[in-house]
Formats: C-alpha cells, structure tokens, sequence
C-alpha cells in the first residue's frame, strides 16, 4: 500500500513552456487550483537572469504565467505553505526559461520537471489523480526520460526527484541520490531508472520494438502509451509499490535487463 | 436778571445730567460690546477647541501610522534575501524604505501644517482675548458697570487661560511628532533599518564561515552561489535564504548554478572528492534557511 508513503516525480524534456505553457497550467490547475489567498499554497520562481528570486507568495497562477510567458522565468514552481508538515507538502516545479536563454540543463534534455506529494495530500487529492497528472504533463510535453519513486518522507521524495540534497536527510540518502545521478548527464538520450515508474521517450519506444512489445516483455503491471510516442511504465500495482532503500523483489532488475538498449553503459 | 440767572442754572444742570447720562451709557455701551467681542471669541475657542482636538487626533495616528509602517517595512525587509552591499535585495528594501517615508512624510507635513495653522488661530484669539481684558480692566473703574466689569474679567481670564492650556497642549504634541522624523522618515538611515538590512548579509558571512565554505560567492554567468563544497563523496553548492522562503525555494535557487560550477571547477583538483557521474563531478543543490530578522 502507498498509505503513508510520499511520491516523487521527475521528468525531463524540451517543450518550451514559455511559448506554450498549457501543460504547466494543466497540472497546476489540477493539484492546486488557480489561486490561493490564504497562503496554503505558494508559488516562487527563479528569475531568468543574475538576480535572486524574491520569496514564494500565494499563489496567483495568472501572476506566474504572466512571468513565464514574458519569458522571464527560468523556473517557476507551486508548493504548499511555509507552515506545512512534511506529509501536507507538495510541489511541482518546471524549467520555463524561453529558448532564447541558456537553460542550464544538467541532462541531454534541455527543461527538467520535479514532483513532490505527501501521504496527506495523496490523500486528499487520490493518489491516482496525481499520478493521472503527472503522466498527462509527460504527455504534453513529450518527455523523453522521467520517473516516479515512492518514499519514507516528502523531503526525500522531492529529494530524489531532483537530484537536490538537504541538510536534514541522512548521509546514506544523499549518497543514494548522488549513485542515481551517474547517467544524468546522459538522461533524455538514455532513460532515467529504471524506478516504480519509469517515463520513455519515443525514441526509446521505437528503439524497444514498440510499444506492443513492452506491453507483452517488459514484466510491468501497467504500460501507458504515450501520444507523444513514450510510455509510462509502472512495475507494480499501487497497492504494491517498490519503495526507495527498502527491499523489493528485483522487478527494477528485471525491468533494467529488458531495457539495456535505451540504458547508459559503462565502458 | 434774575430769572436769567435761573434760566442758567436750570440749563446747566440739564446739561450736567444729560452729559452724566451720556457717560453712563458709553460704560454700558462698552461693556456690552466687550460682553459680546466675548462672545464671540468664546465661540472661536470652541472651534479652535474642535481643530485642536482633531489636529490631536491627527497627531497620534501620524505616530501610530510611523510606528505600524515601520513595522511594515521590517517585515519586509526581513522576508528579503539580502546578501550583499548593493545587491538586487537591498535595492528592493531602500525601494522600499523611499515609498514608506514618502508616505510618512506626506501625513507628517499635512499634520504640522494642521497643527500650525490652529497655533497660529489661538495666538490670534489669545492677543483678541488679552487686549479685550485690557478694554473690561478700564471699565471696572467706572463705577456704573464696576462690579459687572469686575465680573466680566473673571470670565475673560478664564477664556485666556482655555486659550493657553490648549496652546500648550499643542505645544507638548509638537515635541513627539519629533519623535516620528527620526523614526521611519529618516528611511534606510534610521537604526533599526539599518541593523536589518544588515542581518541578512551578516548571517551570510556566518554562515559560510560555519558551513566552511570552500569557495564563496564566485562570479559565474548564471549568479554568484553563496557556498561551494567540495566534501568527500558529497560536493554542493549551497544557497542561503532566511527562512520567509521554503528550503526547496533556495534549493532551486542553487540548482541554476550547478552546470555553471560543474564546467568551472571541472579541471580542479578538489572536484575529484566529489561522486562523479558519467561526465564529471556531481554537485547536488541544497538550500539551507536560517531565522529571518523580525520586528
């Protein structure tokens, strides 16, 4: 069961959500809503140029936009209040920095995408929902590598999503994110994972044999098949899910041999 | 002859008590102007009484306003990230310390122009009242209207004394509206501004010495990280934010430096501490808050 458990998102793409940021608007819509005066959600950005980014307020997505669209926004992102425990947190964060601008990427892609929900606000949202969400953004923007992991704790999960570190995590934890990081360089052209949920882009679908070839070989307990082309590929179902440091049955081993083609290979 | 002589007589007199009567009629006259000159100098005084009262009123909001829009202004200063001398932060805060004395000054010179103006009306209406106790200080030595005069004065000294009292009340006020030009107006020189403008970049200079920071605020193309780690198995660059931001705000903040510092440091030698990935060093973003300054 995911009860009690906080999930991770990350993708990562090339859509410029500066030019079109419907699919931010999507999601945001979805998990937030569109304003939030009483400061229970918040958004911030980080600016597209040298200076530092002013403190998150409440959140006025129409505001947000505004900025993205200007194409002054290099990131811009929506999460729970300043007062929020660690399993009433949640967050999404986008690269929205206009094609005109350096974008900073860390992966072959050139935007990255992060996700963050606690045990309470799956449950007030449904799990299903925001995984239905997330792979709806993958969708529109054509991801070409992501993937969604499970976690003892919100921090960790949004952590693990974005490859950041944090002071409160264990060294343990931020050894495991940075062992995770070995192909980042390389995502996008090789697929990130494989985790619980693991995004591919077209080109790794292609370079699979397609995506009826997945859904017979591939040993997942859900294949989503993407209109972009890419899929989404979930392990196990979500009353069982594999989560991050703790035993599981090597289905990610598993699901890594099949997927050696689209996977980053030490020479 | 001697009826002439009576004629005169009886003339005279006429004339005595006709000259008699007419002084005694210039005293009343008198006093019953000064009776209503009084009157209407009472009537001047309560309105001077309404101005002051409001000038008064208007007083303590000024002094209420300067100490809430200071407050105001703390709060927002403090929610800032100011690191350095002239940085984007501290251009904001003076932005922001100009428009609160601006608004200050406004109320503040509205209000002294207000206070002035009554000043100036009760020193009128204290010389009218005083040359008025001159005009009834004559009239108590005729000794038709004496003991009215003399009671009249009474009267007249109470409305001076009404005059002066609120004079001075004016007066005490005028001494703390001093109060409100050394405080918020004197903007980002005011001490209290000055300390918090100064806290954030302090704290930064704490903070990079306690977090031994191997490398601080270097110029890249995308900013200048606060701290740069180079530690075994787990280099960083950490941003530091008070704590008006999340964690994963200043995280995000430092994120944007990672290409930059990876390419910067790529060929020194301290990177090779750090976990490498299949194209160089790793450093992860890590956002770290300490406690803002407050009011």
């Amino acid at each position: 069961m995911t009860d009690g458990l906080a999930l991770g998102a990350a993708l990562h793409f090339d859509h410029e959500l500066a030019a079109d940021p419907a699919p931010f608007t999507a999601i945001v819509k979805e998990l937030f809503g569109e304003c939030s005066p009483d400061s229970a959600y918040r958004h911030h950005y980080i600016w597209a140029d040298q200076r530092k980014s002013p403190p998150g307020r409440p959140l006025d997505l129409r505001a947000l936009l505004a900025l993205i669209t200007k194409g002054s926004v290099w990131r811009a992102a929506v999460e729970s209040g300043l007062d929020a425990s660690d399993a009433d947190q949640s967050r999404v964060a986008a690269g929205t920095a206009p094609i005109t601008k350096p974008s900073h990427s860390m992966t072959e892609c050139r935007y990255g995408f992060d996700a963050a929900f606690g045990a309470n606000r799956q449950r007030e949202l449904g799990t299903q929902r925001i995984l239905d969400a997330v792979i709806a953004f993958a969708d529109a923007v054509a991801a070409r590598a992501g993937v969604i992991q499970w976690a003892t704790s919100t921090l960790y999960a949004s952590c693990l999503a974005s490859c950041g570190g944090s002071s409160k995590l264990s060294r343990e934890q931020c050894g495991h994110i940075q062992d995770l990081m070995y192909w980042q360089p390389r995502w996008g052209d090789v697929v990130r994972g494989p985790q619980w949920g693991t995004f591919l882009g077209a080109a790794h679908v292609e370079t699979l044999g397609g995506i009826a070839r997945i859904e017979q070989d591939a040993g997942c307990a859900r294949v989503i098949a993407l209109r972009s082309g890419g899929a989404f590929l979930q392990v196990t179902p979500m009353d069982r899910p594999i989560v991050e440091d703790q035993h599981e049955e090597g289905e990610l081993s598993r699901l890594a041999a099949f997927l050696g083609p689209v996977m980053g290979k030490r020479a | 002859m001697r009826q002439s002589r009576a004629l005169l007589v009886v003339v005279s007199s006429a004339v005595l008590v006709v000259l008699a009567v007419q002084a005694f009629g210039d005293s009343k006259d008198d006093l019953s102007r000064a009776k209503s000159d009084y009157d209407s100098m009472k009537s001047r005084l309560d309105d001077e009484k309404l101005k002051t009262d409001k000038y008064l009123d208007e007083s303590v909001k000024l002094r209420q306003m300067d100490k809430d829009q200071l407050t105001d202004l703390i709060n927002q200063i403090c929610r800032l990230d100011i690191e350095r001398n002239d940085d984007e932060a501290e251009r904001i805060a003076k932005d922001l310390a100009v428009k609160v004395v601006d608004k200050v000054r406004r109320s503040y010179d509205q209000t002294v122009d207000d206070g002035s103006h009554v000043w100036d009306e009760l020193g009128h209406l204290e010389s009218d009242a005083k040359s008025l106790r001159g005009r009834v200080h004559d009239l108590e030595s005729k000794e038709d209207v004496k003991s009215d005069a003399e009671h009249f004065h009474q009267d007249v000294d109470a409305l001076i004394e009404s005059v002066d009292k609120l004079m001075e009340k004016i007066n005490r006020d005028k001494s703390t509206l001093d109060n409100v030009k050394d405080g918020v107006m004197k903007g980002a020189n005011t001490p209290t501004i000055r300390a918090r403008m100064d806290y954030g970049k302090e704290m930064h200079i704490k903070l990079q010495s306690s977090r031994s920071c191997d490398e601080k605020e270097v110029e890249l193309s995308s900013g200048r990280p606060d701290c740069i780690k180079f530690d075994q198995d787990d280099c960083k660059v950490v941003e530091f934010k008070p704590d008006t931001y999340r964690e994963s705000e200043a995280a995000d903040q430092a994120s944007r430096y990672l290409s930059d510092v990876r390419y910067r440091f790529k060929d020194d030698t301290r990177s090779k501490r750090c976990k490498h990935s299949s194209d160089g060093a790793i450093f992860t973003a890590v956002g770290e808050l300490y406690t803002a300054c407050r009011p």
